[in-house]
């Protein structure tokens, strides 16, 4: 039985102004993202990987062409409603966690769900849940930018994943982090794909992470010019 | 969205900045309070100077005279055409004559009255030193201050003290229409009254009628049903008299300090303008400083109308807490202000005032218009935020 297409992006084009031109960054990108699908994009600073996945989160249309989150397609929705979908079915993570920094850990990492309209009691109590799950419980209270970048990684990691997306996006994960927290990020988004069968499609441009995922996706002058998956794909 | 949760954070992004939210709120209370402060004092004076003009029971009150006419005469008989009116329940009258003291050596002259207790008292004056006019006594007078102090005596000294005064009757009031002087006509002071103005004298009305007099300078009459004063009034002149109505003053008075209220809240506005710029500034760089945030918020999918409460809700929580620190500071420090010019009459023989007055209503409409400006300042701040771009916040970092 074939898998549920998560992310359809066909065809697409994106253009940004530039002087008094116009600069095409996407050109006639076609992708299907099926649901436990572990896709790791990369290639060389410019080529268009922060631009698609801006345009998959929804906070960019793209110039021609379109992306349909399981058959929906973000960019022709009203402003609030398009920002509901991202919230609920889109976890994002950056490569440097923004916060609210008036509000702890567990209350940042509740808040998408306190946002959708969940009560703050069980939000905050399925925040406890997953920074418990995720190594961090002892830190709920602290403000996030007193935790290190690991831990801070962490707590971003939870707040994508508190309202249960569909699929997880990130964006240069481990670009602020060392070697060794870096590596326990993407074991943890391993864990998240193996183990919970949640569909991650994450940028990179390091090296040594091309191949955490169970697809790999190369871009290059805004085109995806290889697209292979891994013989140990479940 | 749980509201609580926005008011929540507000308050914990206001409490995040401590001095400064503190020193706009404490901007916006000084300007509450000068408002609070000077619009009082209007209030305050206003009652004092109605107090003053009114005194006793006094709407219910029509002044009748007859404005020194040759042919109109307040005597007896028009009393008591003016008594068949209805809805008249009483009238009292005064006789105004002049006269000359001259005890020891003195010489000293004065306004002379000749009225009842009732009349003195429905005219608001109050006798501050000694007694009315007894029931039985004959002879007495009530003088005020400005006549004692030309006698050289303080008020206790003054009660009990003979007086002799040559009275002047002019014509219109005498009995043979003729004019007329009653020589050595002796007096014992029995009250005395808080007016430093010029000299007045009271005497009981028939001491000063078996003098000669039969018709009377003026009266008072007092309506049962004060609904009734225009129609009474309208009867009255139909007999050929002048009325004067205290309503009628009391409403000039307000005119006057509606006025004076609008140019004492002018003042106590420029601080608070200054202050509002100063609040909608922090409001502003608040914005600034948080233009990653509020990218993350819209990210995180929060919608725009709840952008715009969080923003207006930090707006409004200043200019209320600042309002209603601003109406206790500006009560308070009129209280202060009070209790000192209280201290200082009341060494100077005067008697203790209310100088600040705050209605309830006007209490209300502070707190009113202190939200008004809350949400008045919050509203460019809050629709800028909506304006943010997450994507530029992201591309540029």
């Amino acid at each position: 039985m074939g898998k549920t297409v998560v992310i359809k992006a066909e065809n697409v084009d994106k253009s940004f102004k530039q002087g008094g031109g116009f600069v095409k960054v996407l050109r006639g990108i076609d992708l299907e993202v099926h649901s436990g699908d572990y896709a790791v994009i990369f290639g060389p600073s410019g080529c268009g990987k922060s631009t698609l996945l801006n345009l998959v989160l929804g906070i960019d249309k793209p110039t021609s062409g379109g992306i349909k989150i399981r058959g929906s397609e973000m960019a022709q929705m009203p402003e609030d409603e398009r920002r509901e979908f991202r919230a609920s079915k889109i976890g994002m993570v950056h490569q440097m966690p923004y916060w609210i920094k008036s509000l702890d850990v567990r209350h940042n990492t509740a808040l998408p769900l306190i946002i959708k309209g969940e009560k703050q009691v069980k939000a905050l109590r399925k925040a406890d849940q997953l920074i418990h799950d995720l190594g961090i419980g002892k830190l709920g209270k602290k403000i996030p930018t007193e935790l290190s970048g690991g831990e801070q990684q962490k707590a971003g990691i939870a707040r994508a994943l508190i309202c249960d997306p569909w699929i997880i996006l990130a964006d240069e994960p481990t670009g602020n982090l060392d070697s060794v927290a870096g590596e326990e990020i993407m074991r943890l988004f391993k864990h998240l794909n193996s183990d919970q069968g949640r569909t991650v499609l994450l940028v990179t441009h390091n090296e040594k992470h091309w191949n955490a995922g169970n697809r790999r996706i190369e871009m290059e002058d805004g085109k995806i010019i290889k697209d292979t998956r891994h013989k140990d794909i479940k | 969205m749980d509201p609580t949760f926005l008011l929540r954070l507000s308050y914990k992004n206001l409490s995040k900045h401590r001095l400064r939210t503190l020193l706009t709120l404490g901007a916006i209370a000084i300007g509450i309070a000068a408002i609070v402060f000077l619009v009082g004092f209007a209030y305050g004076l206003q009652g004092m100077v109605t107090e003053t003009v009114t005194g006793g029971d006094a709407f219910k009150l029509i002044d009748v005279g007859t404005e020194n006419s040759q042919i109109i005469k307040l005597d007896d008989t028009s009393l008591n055409q003016i008594r068949e009116i209805a809805s008249v329940q009483d009238v009292k009258t005064i006789i105004n004559a002049g006269a000359k003291e001259t005890s020891d050596g003195h010489d000293i002259d004065s306004a002379f009255y000749g009225a009842s207790n009732d009349y003195i008292q429905w005219a608001g004056i109050k006798v501050r030193w000694g007694e009315n006019f007894s029931e039985d006594g004959a002879r007495e007078a009530i003088v005020n201050s400005a006549f004692i102090s030309q006698l050289s005596l303080e008020p206790e000294q003054a009660l009990g003290r003979d007086l002799n005064f040559d009275v002047v009757i002019p014509r219109e009031i005498a009995r043979d229409n003729k004019y007329l002087t009653k020589k050595d006509q002796k007096f014992t002071i029995v009250g005395v009254i808080r007016d430093k103005n010029s000299p007045q004298v009271y005497i009981k009305q028939n001491d000063l009628m078996e003098l000669g007099v039969d018709k009377y300078s003026q009266a008072k009459v007092q309506l049962a049903n004060q609904d009734k004063v225009n129609e009474v009034r309208k009867q009255i002149e139909n007999l050929g008299f002048k009325t004067q109505y205290v309503g009628d003053t009391v409403a000039q008075i307000s005119q006057l300090f509606a006025i004076f209220k609008v140019v004492l809240a002018s003042f106590g506005l420029i601080a608070l303008v200054v202050a509002t710029l100063g609040m909608f500034n922090t409001l502003t760089i608040s914005l600034l400083e948080r233009t990653k945030e509020v990218a993350l918020l819209k990210i995180l999918g929060m919608r725009n109308k709840n952008i715009r409460i969080l923003f207006m809700a930090e707006s409004v929580i200043i200019s209320a807490f600042g309002g209603t620190l601003g109406i206790v500071l500006g009560v308070i420090i009129s209280r202060i202000a009070n209790a000192i010019i209280n201290r200082v009459a009341i060494n100077s023989g005067g008697d203790p005032v209310s100088l600040f007055v705050f209605p309830f209503w006007f209490i209300i409409l502070i707190i009113a218009f202190s939200l008004a400006i809350g949400l008045g300042t919050g509203l460019y701040p809050a629709k800028r935020a909506t304006k943010i771009d997450a994507l530029s916040v992201l591309r540029y970092e």
